[in-house]
């Protein structure tokens, strides 16, 4: 074998096939040290991108103490309603759900998802739960977003849990008998300067090949490729058998991920600070909460968005936590500027 | 603080995170707003005071 290549796409995220709902599964929540309970995550739906203006705070940077235009993702997070919560206990497999409250009347929204009960005890759930407060090593949430508090034209709400951390469990439990039927807005959970990461759905591409899905070489189209120019060469030897390692064309697009590490560099409550003239693009106008977060964010527009704290910050992100310095939002043009 | 250029061709300011920087062999800075300003100054070599669009028109 002459030189050695990387192969063409990684085989950590196998099997490349789509996910099983379109709103995101968080699988592992970080700890945190804090007095106080509070929730560790919040959701919304992906505005757009834009660009923005700030002062470089990176002491590493080269262009530190200078002013640098970014990428930055505008995400619409309206309040999210806490609607329950549950409670899990340690077991061999993992985490175990020993016992939920539910809202005694949940609103109208959340008859679109599920049926709800006509009676419910919510007293009877809570003593059950208080009785085996010792066995209890989590607390989580259960939220619903509210989307018609946003700009896009949906109604159904997305229900999920969300970890509450901090304190010791007897705080984390009268935190969450307080919170359940109120709203939490993103104000309350994240601060400018956060790191979160983001976990989402990415977009759908379909069926592609392997030039599209992972990157593999296009052949020239006439000379010496009888076969087809666009395809991946040998699928492996005929012994041992089918290894699933060689690239192949299937479904691109549509896979849960995760991205790491995104700094929140503007936790907004008044829209009309970024809402440009025109309504964003395929979005229409943010109406409640937004965060801008840094960078990209995987997904198309409108999709829910979950964010979590960082749950592998680095060194460097550890030792930085400061708030950024924005100046200018690209959605609202400076008015005495020309268009261009 | 926000530092607004304005376009060498066109004059007017300059979006932040907009157009282009062009600097020539002798070192003149150009900063132009869009490609249609770049293209008229340094491809069909136009004299923005006789174009009706730009801030820099001179009237007879």
């Amino acid at each position: 074998m002459g030189k050695r290549r990387p192969r063409r796409g990684s085989m950590g995220v196998w099997p490349r096939k789509r996910a099983g709902r379109i709103v995101a599964r968080i699988r592992s929540w970080p700890t945190i040290v804090s007095d106080k309970p509070r929730m560790l995550g919040f959701a919304g739906y992906k505005v757009g991108m834009v660009h923005v203006l700030m002062t470089e705070d990176r002491s590493n940077s080269p262009f530190f103490g200078r002013q640098v235009i970014k990428s930055a993702t505008v995400i619409e997070t309206p309040p999210l309603l806490v609607v329950g919560f549950r409670a899990y206990s340690k077991d061999v497999g993992g985490l175990k759900a020993i016992g939920e409250v539910w809202l005694p009347k949940p609103p109208e929204d959340l008859k679109r998802v599920f049926t709800v009960p006509e009676e419910y005890d919510q007293e009877k759930q809570i003593k059950k739960i208080e009785a085996r407060l010792g066995e209890i090593v989590e607390f989580r949430a259960i939220v619903a977003t509210q989307p018609r508090k946003a700009g896009i034209h949906k109604k159904k709400p997305e229900i999920f849990e969300i970890k509450i951390d901090g304190g010791d469990i007897k705080e984390q439990f009268e935190y969450l008998r307080g919170l359940i039927g109120k709203e939490v807005r993103i104000g309350e959970v994240f601060e400018e300067g956060d790191y979160v990461d983001a976990v989402s759905i990415t977009k759908g591409k379909g069926t592609q090949g392997p030039v599209k899905r992972f990157g593999v070489k296009e052949l020239p189209r006439w000379h010496k490729h009888r076969k087809g120019s666009r395809k991946g060469g040998t699928r492996g030897p005929r012994h041992p058998g089918p290894m699933f390692t060689s690239v192949q064309a299937g479904q691109m697009g549509f896979h849960q991920r995760t991205e790491y590490n995104k700094r929140i560099l503007k936790v907004g409550e008044d829209p009309n600070e970024v809402n440009p003239s025109g309504g964003w693009k395929r979005y229409g106008i943010i109406r409640s909460d937004y965060v801008i977060v840094e960078g990209s964010v995987p997904g198309p527009i409108k999709r829910l968005i979950k964010l979590r704290i960082a749950i592998r910050p680095g060194r460097r992100i550890r030792a930085h936590a400061q708030k950024p310095s924005l100046i200018y939002v690209s959605s609202k043009p400076v008015m005495e500027a020309g268009k261009g | 603080m926000l530092r607004l250029h304005r376009c060498s061709f066109c004059g007017r300011p300059i979006q932040p995170g907009k157009g282009m920087i062009y600097v020539r062999n002798d070192g003149t800075i150009l900063r132009f707003c869009s490609s249609k300003c770049r293209k008229n100054m340094l491809n069909l070599r136009r004299n923005p005071r006789k174009l009706k669009w730009t801030q820099r028109y001179m009237r007879e």
